[in-house]
């Protein structure tokens, strides 16, 4: 049936792809699920007390260490619930995702994310609008290929 | 070793034949791994079961 060991590998490779591909799928589906199921674990016990308070030092925190170059992706990820969005704002690139992380989370202009980060200010702004349409582009592929 | 006899071999439950296909495609299986850039273990190791399947169940049909 194979004409020589060429075709066997070849056609076996592509096999073996595919079901990466599905598994990787699988995979991924899974573990947002799971992520999507845990809860942040506060430390101190009078957290729910002084809720006010801690939301107001969290955010000092948050601004502090974004001061040193610490962008929180992952306060953005937990918000998001939709698994489909999820790993469209997971599979984008670090920059993209950080530039979102700020405008979105953070709600800085692109002109201060283009600070941070050390871009053009347009950069900043192109890069924003293209995660979008990536990200809108993969949901609607997700869709067609009923996921 | 050509492929078509590794290939039979490991799905003949040839330990070292299977062994020798994992490290063939493990290039593959780590390039699907990775997530943003990070290898993931468990996804690998997934990889590495779902090759051993793709070789049981790989429609093959042997030369005559």
């Amino acid at each position: 049936m194979y004409s020589d060991d060429k075709d066997l590998v070849a056609q076996f490779s592509a096999y073996l792809k595919v079901s990466i591909k599905h598994a990787r799928q699988e995979y991924l589906v899974k573990r947002s699920k799971i992520k999507s199921n845990e809860f942040p674990v506060f430390e101190g016990e009078d957290a729910e007390d002084e809720e006010a308070q801690d939301v107001l030092r969290h955010a000092v925190e948050l601004s502090d260490r974004l001061e040193q170059g610490i962008v929180e992706i992952r306060l953005l990820l937990d918000q998001i619930e939709n698994s489909s969005l999820y790993h469209a704002f997971a599979s984008l690139k670090r920059q993209q995702k950080e530039i979102m992380v700020l405008r979105i989370f953070y709600m800085k202009s692109f002109e201060e994310i283009g600070k941070m980060l050390g871009l053009e200010p347009k950069k900043a702004e192109n890069t924003y609008y293209n995660a979008i349409k990536k990200i809108r582009n993969m949901i609607a592929g997700g869709r067609k290929n009923g996921i | 070793m050509e492929f078509e006899e590794l290939f039979l071999k490991a799905r003949n439950s040839d330990q070292k034949a299977m062994l020798a296909l994992i490290e063939m495609y493990r290039p593959l299986m780590i390039k699907y791994a990775k997530i943003d850039n990070v290898l993931d273990e468990d996804l690998y190791q997934e990889f590495v079961c779902v090759l051993i399947l793709c070789v049981k169940k790989f429609p093959y049909k042997e030369k005559r």
